[in-house]
């Protein structure tokens, strides 16, 4: 039998029905593996192991009562750091919030509770999702669990890790800019950025209110799919991995010219279009404004509204925050407010243009990041990835984005691609997702960890 | 781009009540602007098409 700790929750969920696992089995077997291999790994700010197990042991009480509350009862999933879970902490990986304890659950981990998932802790994530990943914050930054030289991606850090390290199936994550697809792509692992505002936003810290998603990281599509819908209050989309005569549309000029990926990721990129089209999809060319564009007007929403949330504590308490998060928050306090609707404006045009080619394909194929993760302790390599990647589009444009893993690459870290889809049409993403998946043995492969 | 003139950068710092913090922090603020004056300059020199929310139209007049 596969070791516990590589199961889906798709497959905890039948174990625990066929009673051979249970709940508090698997949170044990679980919490032993974290404090055995966290360490190395800093994926946890808090680990909640006696909560966990306390509901651990009320969902086998449950489940062995008749009372099932469905795929999702007794699954162990951790919660990035600037979600709120009630009675746990909320530090945002910061000094400013080091001491907050958060009240209640965020809407997406009530809907979570009442389906019956355990928490099993907080984990890292950039300072406020923006300022990482540093060395001057109150908690050390996640690694890569595949090289735990090499940077995990962010600022989903410890959501990411964690799900490819094996301590937990699933993990929620943000995304503004990326952070949710980022660190899934780093660690080889998924996630997904559903459509704007279909998954609440309540309980989160905000970074950039219109540019802020919750989404899920994991390390199989059945798994992204269930956790998207208890966090939409919805079926969990159905999925239908014959993609025959489906219409990828593969924005290559933004991998290829855009921006100039390594060769490595290049390859992958060209290989996972083969796959698909071996599988019965159409694959065609389609171009989508320029990635600069993208990425440039979602600076100049995001910073100006996340120096509008930090604005007033950093100016009364600069030292409670760390470097990077001085540096990148204040750049809100200078862009100025002509070009911040501006760039809205422009926003609502490149949305336009992207909806219009959903008009001719089905789903979008396109990069994630250029190159694999690069070494966590080259800041200026690392700076230089959080401008080398094709995410921004979707933050701004509102669609359905996921990332996935297409390759290793010769130093053995991760290779990913992300898919898009139209407004609304999670399950058309989960669909090509599911096809290549079952395709491919990627979603299969692990670090070299214990 | 630029180099940014320092009375300028003294006067936006100003604007902004940054002054305790570049005191303190000099170079994280000036990191800060610098970014700032390429995300304005890049929208800057962008071809913005208009748009307003809601059913406001901008007349052509004024274009």
């Amino acid at each position: 039998m596969t070791d516990i700790c590589w199961l889906s929750a798709s497959e905890l969920a039948a174990a625990y029905r066929r009673r051979t696992l249970s709940p508090v089995t698997v949170v044990e077997h679980l919490l032993a593996r974290i404090r055995s291999l966290d360490p190395g790994l800093n994926v946890f700010l808090h680990l909640n192991g006696e909560g966990a197990l306390a509901s651990a042991r009320q969902a086998e009480a449950d489940l062995a009562a008749g009372r099932d509350l469905g795929h999702l009862h007794g699954i162990p999933y951790g919660v990035k750091d600037i979600i709120d879970v009630e009675g746990l902490p909320t530090t945002c990986h910061s000094a400013v919030l080091k001491d907050n304890v958060a009240t209640r659950d965020a809407v997406a981990v009530d809907l979570l509770r009442k389906a019956g998932a355990i928490v099993l802790g907080k984990v890292a994530t950039h300072e406020f999702a923006i300022g990482g990943p540093s060395f001057d914050l109150p908690f050390p930054p996640a690694r890569n669990p595949w090289n735990r030289a090499h940077h995990p991606g962010g600022s989903s850090s410890g959501s990411g890790a964690g799900v490819a390290a094996g301590f937990f199936p699933v993990a929620l994550g943000t995304d503004t800019g990326g952070s949710v697809r980022n660190p899934a792509g780093a660690c080889g692992v998924m996630g997904l950025k559903a459509s704007y505002d279909k998954v609440s936003r309540d309980g989160v810290f905000p970074l950039s209110w219109t540019l802020d998603y919750v989404g899920p990281l994991a390390r199989k599509v059945e798994d992204i799919a269930l956790f998207l819908g208890v966090m939409t209050g919805t079926p969990a989309p159905a999925i239908n991995p014959d993609i025959r005569g489906m219409r990828v549309g593969f924005v290559r000029h933004y991998h290829e010219t855009d921006m100039t990926a390594g060769p490595e990721t290049a390859a992958a990129l060209q290989s996972a279009a083969d796959t698909l089209a071996a599988l019965g999809a159409s694959i065609t060319d389609v171009e989508l404004p320029p990635l600069s564009d993208f990425a440039n007007v979602n600076r100049a929403i995001l910073t100006p509204e996340a120096w509008a949330i930090h604005g007033d504590w950093l100016r009364k308490r600069p030292e409670k925050y760390g470097r990077l998060s001085r540096q990148r928050l204040m750049v809100g306090a200078f862009v100025t407010a002509e070009n911040h609707l501006r760039a809205r404006m422009m926003g609502a045009t490149l949305r336009d243009r992207v909806s219009a080619v959903f008009e001719k394909v089905d789903v979008l194929l396109l990069a994630n990041a250029m190159n694999p993760a690069c070494r966590i302790d080259d800041e200026e390599k690392v700076v230089l990835s959080y401008f080398q990647h094709a995410r921004a589009p979707f933050n701004l444009t509102g669609h359905p984005a996921m990332s996935m893993m297409c390759g290793l690459s010769d130093a053995g870290l991760p290779l990913a691609m992300q898919i898009a889809g139209p407004h609304d049409r999670e399950d058309t993403v989960l669909n090509v997702a599911a096809a290549y998946q079952n395709a491919t043995d990627w979603s299969d492969r692990h670090p070299p960890l214990p | 781009m630029r180099p940014i003139d320092p009375a300028a950068a003294r006067a936006l710092i100003a604007q902004a009540g940054l002054e305790d913090v570049f005191a303190s922090y000099p170079d994280d603020v000036m990191v800060a602007l610098e970014q700032a004056a390429k995300y304005n300059e890049a929208i800057g020199a962008l071809d913005i098409k208009r748009r307003v929310p809601g059913a406001s139209r901008l007349p052509e007049a004024d274009q």
